[in-house]
């Protein structure tokens, strides 16, 4: 075909094109043509706590205008209008902000003008972020219906178009208080005892808390245990610093080998008057073990139906000095006992002291060696009386001999009887 | 054929030919809208007069409580009406003046001491005769001053104000509007507290004591048959057994001295327990409501705590030895009454037990003495005999010091009781045997 003879044909083409689309005779529906405007915000409140991680309900309202429509009737309905963002998706990001997010690109699908989507974005916001306001921008991809071309009577050919567009978030970082833990000393706190876990917390935020209160607290089940979870501190205004005394009990049954994890977190007045709190503070403890003791290997031997006195030998092989150190044993049958106890006083590190106790042992005992259970009370140097771990102390048993102290003295007696006995014979010889 | 595009252009078909085509187009397109009956022109659409007409109002109550963080819901509406109805048949026009799009509504603190701490909300649509709730958190500071105020809700939108026909399109116009709606709010009146001056007696581990406070009126109403209280937390060490207290009517700027009696947990150190106080009130209504409460600290005392000195004494089983103890007062708090008291424990015994101390300031001491007496039986070896000391507290109740030990030293027996023991004693009696028999035969009473 010639270029002219394809003009013509063209031209006839277009002709009943024309024609069909502009005749009434064909009844159909109209088209449309507008524009997208897409805006987001935040559903709540836009202002952030520094620290905090937390879900942002970002909301993206389509407000498209339709403006032109296609009144003639003789054309087929589109699918899509041009004020319908497709497949849309939306990022949200920190931008020149401190705020962190953590979440994909959310698909939204298909908004249509008249519509508003939400969606949710994980962000965090550091402890290093600076109060004050910032702009979190979004970027919001969605595709759009550009063209739609219809062909005879019945078909259209769509064209699309893809967009990218951001859009921008105003947030504030809300002036907060902020801890930050400068140590922990939990010298004076043993397995079994009381004690105190100090903590010096500085405040590294903004805001200048009010009526402080700060609460400690265990992570779960463990083996510290609060008297008292909370001290007021009152004014803590930023960039101070704080230390705070929390009085204690560790569990008998601990191990020291661990440290126990807790939580430190303010509760203050901010700056509009309002109740706030910072994020909470993990932290831990630890403690030491119980003063452990030794005794000397000495043996103490009580014959059966007899008394006699036992010594043991305690040594202080803990780290720490004892005081008011009292030790005392546990009387069971076949012993019986008036003085079961013994002062031992102020043991240093190291140091030993000698125990006595009377013992009796009851006519008919089997002769063997036993072992008695023995312990020592003490306390700390704040008065905290702690009770060690129990140590056997061995007695043997042995067979009766009678009263020793007698038999001791008819030996004597027969020694000087016979003595005599042999000098009065030598005499009369 | 183009029939549509994104920015609502007619456009040519693809294969539109340059040149000569054109104006054989041209002849074509007057020759095909001839056969169609149809002429293409510019003209208006019959469309009714209007606009939208907002009007807004808060959901619920609009007394707004300083002190907090409030959520604002107010109901968005559309109220305004068709003028007109326009039917035309051959070309209805589903577009209405009256329905505004693209409505941007901002808060804006108006007249009230507010803050408003929310991004533009955008209603895409808002068809008439309908409200649309929106939620705006507003911060109404806790100094706010109580007073009616005004909120300022600025509405941007747009909506159609005319149709143009325009060959086989109907075209929009819009026209963009920004109006503010005011809307009253009441900061209310109510009591607020500023606690100061807080003295305790006798708040001390163990302990029952008073706390005192000045409490003023810092809000902006007068209270009436008012009660402050004070509560402590759940758990606390601290546990409040008279929290109230009657102030009768509590004026604007004006401070009354209060006091509470609480009970202190024995396992507790000095230091200072949060607690809460709040004062209830009857408001202008005559009902009982509460202002905000304030955290406040109880400090805690020492109280009175003793150590003792003494010089060492050493006995001997069978022996005595006195005692001169002095009880210091190393507390931060005076010991009323204070009497001293031991507890001898067999083998060592004491003919007195206690001893008088009086009152005992913080840092003062007192001596006093004891006379133990250690069994003959007794083994040598040190004794611990417990002291402690009872003092008076608040209303005569008697407390108990921490138990503190006199040491007792002894020392082996001197040579009178070795030659009293069991075993000196046979010997020594053998001895006396041979010596009276040598004595009887030197004198011929007993023959050889």
């Amino acid at each position: 075909m010639t270029g002219h003879g394809s003009s013509i044909f063209f031209s006839i083409f277009l002709i009943v094109i024309l024609i069909s689309i502009s005749s009434p005779v064909y009844a159909g529906d109209k088209y449309s043509a507008g524009e997208m405007v897409l805006t987001a915000g935040i559903g709540g409140s836009n202002e952030l706590q520094i620290g905090e991680k937390t879900e942002l309900i970002v909301t993206i309202a389509n407000a498209g205008l339709i403006n032109m429509k296609f009144v003639n009737t003789g054309t087929i309905t589109p699918d899509y209008l041009p004020t319908t963002a497709l497949a849309l998706t939306a990022l949200l990001d920190g931008g020149t902000s401190p705020v962190q997010v953590s979440s994909d690109p959310q698909v939204l699908g298909d908004v249509k003008a008249g519509t508003v989507v939400q969606a949710p974005f994980v962000v965090t916001i550091p402890d290093y972020a600076e109060a004050g306001s910032y702009q979190l921008p979004l970027t919001v991809k969605y595709k759009y219906m550009d063209e739609a071309t219809q062909h005879g009577l019945d078909e259209i050919q769509y064209s699309f178009k893809e967009e990218e567009q951001t859009l921008y978030i105003p947030i504030t970082l809300r002036k907060s208080v902020r801890l930050d833990v400068d140590s922990i000393d939990t010298g004076d706190l043993y397995v079994g005892g009381d004690g105190h876990i100090i903590i010096n917390v500085t405040n590294t935020g903004s805001d200048d808390g009010k009526n402080t209160v700060f609460y400690l607290e265990p992570v779960g089940k463990g083996p510290i245990a609060p008297y008292q979870d909370s001290v007021y501190q009152g004014d803590f205004p930023a960039k101070s610093s704080a230390t705070l005394s929390y009085k204690v009990s560790v569990a008998s049954n601990a191990d020291p080998s661990i440290q126990y994890p807790l939580t430190l977190q303010a509760v203050y007045t901010d700056y509009q008057g309002l109740t706030d709190q910072s994020d909470k503070k993990s932290i831990s403890a630890g403690f030491r073990p119980k003063i452990s003791f030794i005794i000397g290997d000495q043996q103490n031997t009580i014959p059966t139906g007899g008394e006699g006195v036992i010594t043991v030998q305690y040594k202080n092989t803990g780290s720490d000095t004892i005081y008011n150190a009292q030790a005392g044993i546990t009387i069971v049958d076949p012993f019986t006992s008036e003085d079961d106890q013994a002062y031992l006083g102020t043991m240093k590190p190291g140091d030993s002291a000698v125990a006595k106790f009377k013992l009796n042992v009851n006519s008919g005992s089997t002769a063997k060696q036993y072992a008695l259970d023995s312990e020592i009370r003490y306390t700390d140097e704040n008065l905290t009386e702690f009770v060690s771990d129990p140590i056997k102390v061995p007695v043997t048993v042995t067979d009766s001999s009678g009263n020793t102290i007698l038999i001791s003295g008819i030996i004597i007696l027969i020694i000087i009887g016979g003595g005599f006995l042999y000098l009065r014979h030598r005499q009369q010889n | 054929m183009t029939l549509l595009t994104h920015s609502g252009f007619l456009l040519p078909g693809s294969t539109a030919h340059a040149g000569t085509m054109i104006r054989a187009l041209l002849a074509m397109l007057i020759l095909s809208l001839a056969v169609s009956g149809c002429i293409i022109h510019a003209s208006a659409v019959p469309y009714p007069y209007g606009e939208p007409e907002f009007t807004a109002t808060i959901v619920g109550d609009n007394e707004c409580t300083p002190g907090n963080l409030t959520p604002l819901t107010i109901k968005v509406a559309n109220i305004a009406t068709n003028s007109e109805l326009i039917l035309d048949a051959s070309n209805p026009v589903e577009s209405s003046p009256i329905v505004p799009y693209a409505v941007l509504l901002t808060l804006e603190a108006g007249t009230a001491p507010v803050d408003i701490v929310h991004t533009v909300q955008t209603l895409p649509v808002l068809p008439p005769s309908t409200g649309v709730p929106l939620t705006f958190p507003v911060i109404i500071p806790a100094e706010s001053k109580a007073g009616n105020y005004t909120l300022d809700l600025r509405i941007q939108y747009q909506f159609v104000d005319s149709i143009a026909k325009d060959g086989l399109t109907n075209v929009f116009h819009y026209t963009t509007r920004d109006t503010t709606l005011t809307i009253p709010i009441v900061i209310k009146e109510k009591v607020r507290l500023q606690v100061n001056n807080i003295t305790t007696s006798y708040i001390a581990p163990g302990q029952d004591g008073v706390i005192r406070a000045d409490i003023t009126n810092i809000g902006y109403y007068s209270g009436t048959n008012a009660s402050a209280e004070l509560t402590t937390g759940k758990g606390s060490p601290i546990s409040v057994y008279q929290g109230s207290n009657h102030i009768g009517t509590f004026g604007v700027g004006e401070t009354k001295s209060v006091e509470w009696r609480a009970k202190v947990s024995d396992t507790l150190d000095a230091t200072s327990i949060p607690a809460t106080v709040q004062v209830s009130y009857k408001d202008k209504n005559g009902n009982l409501t509460s202002s905000q409460s304030v955290s406040i600290g109880i400090p805690v005392s020492r109280g009175p705590k003793f150590n003792i000195t003494y010089d060492q004494p050493v006995i001997t089983p069978g022996g005595s030895a006195i005692v001169h103890v002095t009880y210091i007062n190393t507390g931060d708090a005076p010991a009323i009454g204070a009497t001293a008291k031991i507890v001898p424990v067999t083998p060592v015994s004491s003919k007195q037990t206690g001893g008088l101390l009086g009152d005992v300031a913080p840092g003062e001491s007192v001596t006093t003495w004891y006379e133990f007496m250690l069994s003959e039986k007794a083994l040598v070896k040190p004794y611990g005999v417990l002291t402690d000391v009872k003092f008076r507290g608040e209303d005569g109740i008697v407390y108990l010091s921490d138990p503190l030990k006199i040491e007792l030293r002894t020392m082996e027996p001197g040579i009178l009781a070795i030659l009293l023991s069991p075993v000196s004693l046979i010997v020594l009696i053998g001895i006396l045997l041979v010596i009276g028999y040598l004595f009887l035969k030197r004198e011929g009473l007993i023959r050889a």
